[in-house]
């Protein structure tokens, strides 16, 4: 398979984790080692004092590419903030940039999205913006300098698969960055079709994280990713209106 | 010493210099830890030279899982 270069980066796997909801940090070292993925998101909070997250010892930061996100943020201002921090705690300028002040579908601001990301872009972050799949935007992200572009396929953690699938396509066919379908996906088979719309990448964390064997389940989004990526690659037929015969029309019996 | 941490005061015995201090008293490895002391990002190299005073607000974040 061919590799996927972000910001000169290149990455074998097409798979993005997202570490949230695991069940145990150690179920979710596991899920990741298995999926193959080399970005893992992470997010960004409040130290608690009496009870640490564990998650953040169960992640390999010399192994993968650990992405931060803002998630959180309600506008530009709160997403610059986020991302400054995260790369004065990690040294990382890479950032997942979020802004979704919606709490009910957790879609994300279009305008306070590209605000932020001119910002960022300038401060010299490597920027992947979590988006709606709007053609439009993401054409305008990356003229400000996005590396990717992360349209939805539905709302975070709704399992609903690609609902943006028209939109996603004229993305795809426009963009001159890597392409990230982002948020939505439940099943393998909706990261495959993702792929298969020609999307460069996907990003999976809630179908993972929250499935009864996420291990399992690493496997199987990897398996699908893989699978996709090698139909791609190899060239895939055209679809006919009509049958066109796969044996031999000659040589019947009588 | 009074500081607003993470938006709940917290006393410290004694005087904390600097906010290396500030983080041993807190029993946290600065390592993935990043601070905002007053609204301004305070780099690690810094940690050492920066004071904390009386009052001064201060948050201390990390990585946790996410999406």
């Amino acid at each position: 398979m061919k590799p996927l270069i972000i910001a000169g980066k290149e990455i074998k796997s097409r798979l993005f984790i997202g570490t949230g909801k695991f069940p145990s940090p150690e179920i979710m070292a596991e899920a990741l080692e298995v999926s193959g993925a080399e970005i893992v998101t992470v997010a960004l909070r409040r130290v608690s004092f009496d009870s640490p997250d564990p998650t953040l010892k169960a992640i390999d930061f010399d192994k993968y590419i650990v992405l931060p996100n803002t998630s959180g943020a309600k506008d530009a201002e709160e997403a610059v903030r986020l991302a400054r921090l995260a790369r004065a705690a990690s040294g990382i300028n890479w950032v997942k940039l979020e802004v979704t002040p919606d709490p009910v579908y957790l879609l994300p601001d279009p305008y306070e999205t590209l605000k932020a990301a001119e910002i960022l872009v300038k401060e010299g972050f490597v920027v992947l913006p979590y988006m709606h799949a709007d053609p439009v935007l993401a054409k305008r992200l990356e003229d400000v300098g996005c590396a990717t572009v992360m349209p939805l396929a539905a709302p975070i953690g709704s399992a609903r698969g690609l609902k943006t699938e028209e939109f996603i396509k004229i993305i795809v066919e426009q963009a001159n960055v890597p392409v990230v379908v982002d948020a939505g996906l439940g099943l393998p088979s909706h990261a495959s079709k993702a792929i298969e719309l020609g999307a460069d990448a996907v990003l999976v964390n809630t179908a993972i994280a929250s499935a009864e064997d996420p291990v399992k389940m690493a496997k199987a989004f990897k398996l699908a990713v893989e699978s996709a990526i090698l139909g791609m690659e190899a060239g895939p037929i055209e679809e006919q209106e009509k049958a066109s015969a796969s044996s031999p029309l000659t040589g019947f019996l009588d | 010493m009074k500081l607003k941490i993470n938006g709940e005061i917290k006393e410290f015995e004694g005087n904390l210099k600097n906010i290396s201090e500030l983080l041993k008293a807190l029993n946290v490895n600065s390592k993935f830890v990043a601070v905002e002391l007053n609204g301004s990002v305070v780099y690690k190299e810094n940690f050492e030279t920066t004071e904390v005073k009386d009052g001064d607000k201060v948050e201390v974040v990390s990585f946790v899982g996410g999406g």
